[in-house]
Parts: C-alpha cells; structure tokens; sequence
C-alpha cells in the first residue's frame, strides 16, 4: 500500500512540473507565429475552384489575387484599363477595339497575346463554357476577331450602353488559352494575378506567393495564406487570438463585437443585396396580391437594427443604393406597414398561410425570417419556417420549389440590365415563373435598357421598371448584404473592388 | 493457425468492404443536393448545369458509376475530387498522418486519465478518488464535445494565451515541441472523453477482479498492493478495457468531425464534412471507405490482442 502512495506522489510532482512547463514549451511555440511578410486569412468559406468565370461568393477573396482583369473600376465605377493598354467604344456603340498591354505574363510563364483574349471572350460565349460571364457576353457580343497582334475587337449584336460594355470588360478574365477550361483551371489557375498559387491543401489552406512578373508593380507583402474554416467560432477565436490577420465575411453580430478591437471593411454598397424570392408557381403565393401584402411585411429597419447590427441598409429592390432605377418614393410604396398588409390580404380573401424555406447553414436568414414570420402571424399570416440544408436548399431555389425563400443577387451596383445574371431576374428561363417568363413590363424595360442610350428612354424604363416590381412583387429588396472583413488595426492597404473581392497587393503590415 | 485465421478475417473484411461500398454509394445518391451546383452556382442556367453533369460523368446511370468507381478500387484508384480534380488519396493521404497523430494523443491522454482513475476508484471505491472519477465520468459524458472544445480554446487560446485557438498538422517526428502544442487542444477534448467512457469499465473490469479469489490468495502470500493491482487485477480486466479502446479508436477515425472542426484542425473529419456539404460524392465515399477499412482492422487487431492477453483464447 506504501509503495502505490509514494510512487503516486512521485508521479505526481513530475506531472505537475511537466504542467507547469506546459505554458513556457507553448510560448517557446508562439515565438515564431507572427510573420510580417505573410498575411494569414482566415474564411469560414471554403474555395471550391479556381475558375474566374466561375465567380461565385467563395471566390471573392481569391478573384483579384490570382486574376488579371481587362480592365477595372475605381470605387466611383469609372474604367481603369489592366491587362489592357486601351480600349476604344465605336462611335455608334456597335464595336469595341481591345489594345492589350504587352507586358501581362501569366503564371504558366507565357506572355500574353491576342489569341488568349479572343480564346476567352469565345468560351464567355459558349453556353456550356461560360457559366457567369455567358448571359452577358451571348447577349451583347456578335462577333470576336484578333486585328492585329495586339488588337482585338469586339462587334456587338446592337448598339449597346457604354456602361453595359464596360461591366463586361470589368469581369473578362485574362488566361492562358491552353488552360481557359472549367477542368483545368479548377485546381490550378493561370491568369496573370499578383499572386500565385503555391500550395492548396482543400478545404484546409491555400498559399500564395508574389508573382514577381506581375505587370502591376511590387506586391507589399510576399506571402498570403488562406486558412479555411468550418466553424465560424473558431475562425472568430482565430482572429482573437492572433493567429489570423484577417477574417472574411463575418456574421454581423460577431463584426459588431470585434470592431472594438479590429477594423472592419465593409463591402460596396449595392454588390450583393437580399432578396425575399417569392415563387409565384406556389400557393399561395401565386396571387400577386399576396405578395404585395408580404412586401409591406417586411421591417427592413428592425432587421438592420436586430440582425445586422447596423451593418448595411435597408433595400427595397434588387438594384443598389446608388443605381437610377432608385427613387426614394418608392420606400413610401412598398415600406413596411402591417395595417396595409393586412388589408391587401383580406383583399386575398381566404389566404391563411405559406412556406418559407431557410437554409439551415444560413443563421441569419433564420433570423430576418422569423421576424418576418412574427409580423405576419400578427395579421393572421401563418407562415412556415421549412429549414432545409444547404445543397438541397440551393437545388430547390434553383428550380422554384419553394413558396418564399431569401436569397443574394449581385451587380445591383452595376449597369441596371446587369441584374438579370441573377436567376430570379431573368428575362428567360425564370425559375420564379411559370413557363419561365417573367411580366412583359419587366422584360420589355430590361431589353430596351440594354440599347438604350436617350436619357429620356432610360428614365421611362426605370419608372416601368419599379412599377412593375412593386405591383408584381416576385423580388422583394430586404436589405443590403453586409459583405465584411475584420483584420488586425496594423494592417493597411487591406481593400475591396466593386464586387467585393479582395485587393491584397497594396496590403501589408 | 493464426495465417490461417488471418486469411478468413481478410476474407470477411472484404465482403465488410464490399456491403459498405454499396450502403454508402446509396445513402450518398439518396441525400439531396448535387455537386454540379455547388460547381456552378445558384445562377447557372441548366445547360450549364446539364454541361458539368457531363463532365464529371454524373449523368451516367448510378450502377455504372457504380462499377466504374469499383473498378478503380480495384487498381487502387479511388477517384477524383469533383470540386477540385485532386485524387481521392492524394486528399487521404494528407490528412491521414493528421488524424493517426491525433488519436495516438488522444488515446495517450485518455488511458493516462483512465487507467489510475479506474485502477484507483475499483481498490478505494469509497474514497475520494473514486468519487471524483465518478462526477468526472458524469460531467464529461453530459457535456457536448464541441463545447468543451471551446472552452478549451478560451481558456487557453484566448484568456491564457498559451496555445493556438486553431491547430495545424504537424509531424511530431519533424517538430515534437510544434506537433504538441497544435495537436494538445484536440486530443486533450477527445482524450477526456475517452477517458470518461474507458474509467467506468476499468473500474468496474478490476472491481470484479478484485473480488475474485485468486487475489485473496496473492494477497495471502504476501504481494504487494501495487502487484496485485497491477499484475493480477489489471491484467485480467484488461479484455474489456481493450474492447473499448479499440471501438474508441474506430469513432475516432471517423468520427472527430465536431473537434476537428472546432479546431479547425486538417483531418480526415474535416474533410469528410467539407465533402459532404459540397456533395463531393467520390471524396465522401472514399473516406467512407477508409474508416470502414480501419474499423474492421482495429476489431481484428483486437482479437488478435485477446489472444496474446489470454492464453486460453485461441485466434482460431
């Protein structure tokens, strides 16, 4: 019995140095965490490939990192050429002449020529090809030629809006023509971006490295690594930590809680907007009036307040704050008043309830869900909160099977015909409408806009336009997504484009 | 005799592998979601969804990607990655020296914990030992393993400060000081779990030893405590114990997904969870597939161990 108390007690003086030593092993450890010549992202969202025509929200963080771009737009949407050393709209907006620069250098090593420019508009083109950049470039682009080595040029289907030409040059990608394909660059990119891939573990982190023969200049930090994260908590301890320097996309309320002791970029106005998508092939929701009644249900100010913590803004339509479709009656409209909603459903006559599907990886929507549900059960609206996870939620938004669901829409910051990249604002194929075709009004105004270069036109659209939103109420604005990045108050230069994605090159410590 | 048992345990295993492969590919089609959307996204059009259908073969009937998948087993090919093109066991390969590390620490904290505890509660039962171990089974066991693991991570990542809030993989063999600090967090939340399930049935396995009457015979002859604890008691008790540690070695192979993702730390968990979400069905039924190997080589390396425990068990 002796011999178990003394070894116990042995054994037990030597857990406890080892326990003691535990913090000077752990701090000898962290000596070497902090590397100014790295910037360590941390993302709850992981990366599913490296395809710029593939620009969904997963890529935003990488889009400006590892691409190269025709051109670009400052933060007030004016055109700065890139990859291009000009280009030139025709006098009757029907051509556009492309003047590359000679010095873009892809990451496969090979300097840029014509070929690759026309073999990318050719694939933005190609249906099966081109998933983002295809509506945009089918529908403006007639024909694509090299003139010469270093000119191509661009003739349009019609005359075209100088905005609308340059919003597609804005998200033309350069790339190497040998491998502009969906397979190949979905593990290795081969744009001519600041930065180069070195390493992607999936799911788990990507390096980047300086891509010394960038034609933007010097990059201020040499190293980016991106770790992913499964957890938004542990990404948010991450930060606390010091273990990242930058988080991206935040939930509000967490932002809200590390402004104290990080700076937070907020995304552009407009980028990304929340729409509450309302399926009008679904019961009820097949009557235009009931869903008039569900748009004056809707208080986007508590929202704002409750849920986004004050980030972002409240929305109205699927445009942005500062597009010309606008206009500050509109909020009078279509604001949020119970009293109204409640007389346009008695108006229904018979209506009692719905469904609204939430994706149950998305807590925010949760959120602004059931303060949509709390208001309308209060005018005798039963709605029903379906959470679905996300892949099934996505396949069901896709195809309409849903009654009302809240969902993103980009480009509201962009030419106003832009918006119809987004599914549930097609002007064909439509998932919210049966047989795919949205109100005549709508399409009629979208299609007019696309050529129009009157101002006096343009202004008439934009009235059709918010008619016709506000009487058949599929898309109703809710607020503006507030696309956020908390990193560390020494870090500078840190910035977002128009699209939200992240500038890293003038970053730095 | 054991090459022959050996062969028929090895039989079995594949006919195991054989009803997994099936039952996995059938639970992953019948989950809904599909990868070609988590491709393209929620926009695209349903030529461009009907075109990467196409090109990741999923628009072939389920039974010949069936075959086609097997087929590739077969020549130790366990596909590619939809999201990415990476091989199945280019991805396995890097993170199962991850997740083995993780389980040899955790395993190492938990019959740390355990076996003393145990040992220790079944000779003293009405001690205070043995009623502290008996509120730490209860209290482990009732809590939720990813909050321990954030408590674990504001204790020491952000009030203390001592270790990183999120782990990286690294090799012990390479960096010991580095591989302790990145995996301790984790296997600290799997190994006091473990040790909450494993002290119940050591105590209970060496109280019963301890009643028997070979030990009043040790103890008569003159043994010590220690010895007859140890060489007599322990060592009859430890089927059981050997049991459970190996079906705790099998749940966390597949199993760690919560601490792994609490901790963000690179194992096969994580992956498998990204791949489901994403519904990367090759990488899903690929991991699937490996956890199935290691659960049935863990139960036959445990009846290999009984064996060499008892020598009134024959392998055969």
């Amino acid at each position: 019995m002796t011999s178990i108390f003394s070894a116990s007690r042995r054994t037990l003086l030597k857990a406890g140095l080892a326990a003691g030593a535990l913090p000077l092993i752990a701090r000898a450890g962290f000596a070497q965490a902090a590397a100014p010549d790295t910037i360590t992202i941390g993302s709850a969202v992981d990366i599913v490939n490296f395809d710029p025509y593939n620009q969904s929200v997963n890529a935003l963080i990488l889009l400006k990192a590892l691409n190269a771009w025709l051109i670009e737009y400052d933060e007030d949407l004016k055109p700065v050429p890139s990859a291009l050393k000009s280009f030139e709209i025709g006098p009757d907006n029907k051509s556009v002449t492309l003047t590359i620069r000679p010095d873009v250098v892809f990451h496969t090593g090979k300097t840029m020529t014509v070929e690759d420019v026309v073999a990318g508009f050719e694939r933005a083109a190609d249906q099966k090809r081109g998933f983002n950049l295809f509506a945009a470039t089918s529908t403006l682009v007639e024909k694509i030629e090299a003139v010469n080595d270093t000119q191509v040029l661009l003739t349009l289907k019609q005359p075209t809006a100088t905005s609308l030409i340059t919003d597609m040059l804005v998200h033309q990608p350069v790339i190497d023509k040998d491998q502009n394909d969906a397979e190949k660059l979905a593990s290795a990119p081969a744009s001519a971006g600041p930065y180069r891939v070195v390493e992607w573990r999936q799911g788990e982190s990507l390096t980047l490295q300086a891509f010394p023969e960038w034609f933007g200049g010097e990059q201020r930090t040499p190293n980016i690594v991106i770790r992913f994260f499964t957890s938004p908590a542990a990404a948010v301890g991450a930060l606390a930590s010091g273990a990242i320097d930058v988080l991206a996309y935040p939930l509000a309320r967490d932002a809200s809680r590390l402004q104290m002791d990080f700076n937070v970029l907020s995304g552009y106005p407009g980028a990304a907007t929340m729409l509450l998508r309302v399926s009008t092939k679904t019961a009820p929701f097949d009557n235009k009036i009931v869903r008039q009644a569900l748009q004056r249900a809707i208080n986007r100010d508590r929202i704002v307040k409750e849920v986004l913590f004050e980030f972002g803004g409240a929305a109205y339509l699927p445009w942005g704050p500062k597009s010309p479709v606008q206009d500050p009656a509109v909020q009078s409209l279509i604001g949020y008043d119970l009293e109204a909603a409640k007389a346009l459903l008695a108006q229904a006559s018979g209506i009692s309830g719905g469904t609204a599907m939430v994706s149950g990886s998305d807590p925010t929507s949760l959120l602004v869900m059931q303060i949509i549900q709390s208001d309308l059960a209060s005018i005798g609206f039963q709605l029903t909160i379906d959470q679905q996870d996300a892949a099934t939620f996505n396949k069901r938004l896709v195809a309409g099977e849903f009654g009302v669901a809240l969902g993103q829409v980009g480009g509201g910051q962009l030419s106003v015909p832009r918006i119809v990249q987004n599914s549930l604002m097609r002007v064909a194929n439509n998932p919210l409408w049966k047989d795919g075709v949205p109100p005549a009004a709508y399409s009629e105004a979208i299609n007019t806009l696309i050529g129009a270069t009157d101002p006096a036109v343009q202004q008439a659209m934009y009235k059709q336009l918010r008619d016709v939103m506000i009487d058949e109420s599929w898309a109703l604005g809710t607020y503006e997504v507030p696309t956020l990045w908390a990193y560390k108050k020494d870090l500078q230069g840190l910035a977002r484009d128009h699209q939200n994605s992240l500038v890293l090159a003038n970053a730095g410590f | 005799m054991i090459l022959s048992y050996l062969v028929r345990r090895l039989g079995q295993l594949a006919l195991v592998l054989f009803i997994g492969s099936v039952a996995v590919w059938i639970m992953i089609y019948a989950v809904p979601g599909s990868p070609e959307l988590a491709i393209a996204g929620p926009d695209a059009t349903a030529e461009q969804l009907a075109a990467v259908r196409e090109r990741l073969g999923l628009d072939r009937p389920l039974p010949v990607q069936y075959l086609s998948w097997v087929g590739g087993v077969l020549t130790g090919d366990l596909g590619s990655s939809l999201a990415s093109g990476k091989a199945v066991t280019e991805l396995l390969g890097q993170r199962i020296p991850a997740t083995f590390q993780l389980i040899v620490f955790a395993v190492v904290i938990g019959l740390v914990i355990a076996l003393p505890a145990g040992v220790f509660a079944a000779w003293r039962p009405r001690s205070l030992t043995a009623r502290a171990a008996g509120i730490y089974q209860v209290v482990l066991l009732a809590f939720p393993s990813f909050w321990l693991g954030i408590i674990l991570i504001w204790l020491f990542g952000l009030h203390f400060r001592v270790l990183p809030t999120m782990s990286n993989y690294v090799p012990f063999m390479a960096d010991p000081v580095g591989a302790f600090r990145n995996t301790l967090l984790p296997a600290l939340t799997l190994g006091l779990f473990m040790a909450a399930v494993l002290v119940r049935f050591v105590r209970s396995a060496v109280s019963e030893e301890l009643a028997k009457p070979h030990i009043r015979a040790v103890r008569a002859k003159g043994a010590s405590e220690g010895n007859i604890l140890i060489n007599h008691a322990l060592r009859n008790a430890a089927l059981p114990i050997v049991t459970i540690v190996g079906l705790q070695l099998g749940a966390f192979i597949g199993g760690a997904v919560v601490t792994e993702s609490v901790f963000n730390y690179p194992g096969i968990g994580r992956l498998v969870f990204v791949a489901v979400s994403t519904r990367d069905y090759p990488v899903v039924q690929g991991v699937l597939m490996f956890v199935v190997f290691s659960f049935a080589v863990i139960n036959m390396a445990v009846d290999v161990i009984y064996a060499a425990l008892d020598p009134r068990i024959k392998v055969n």
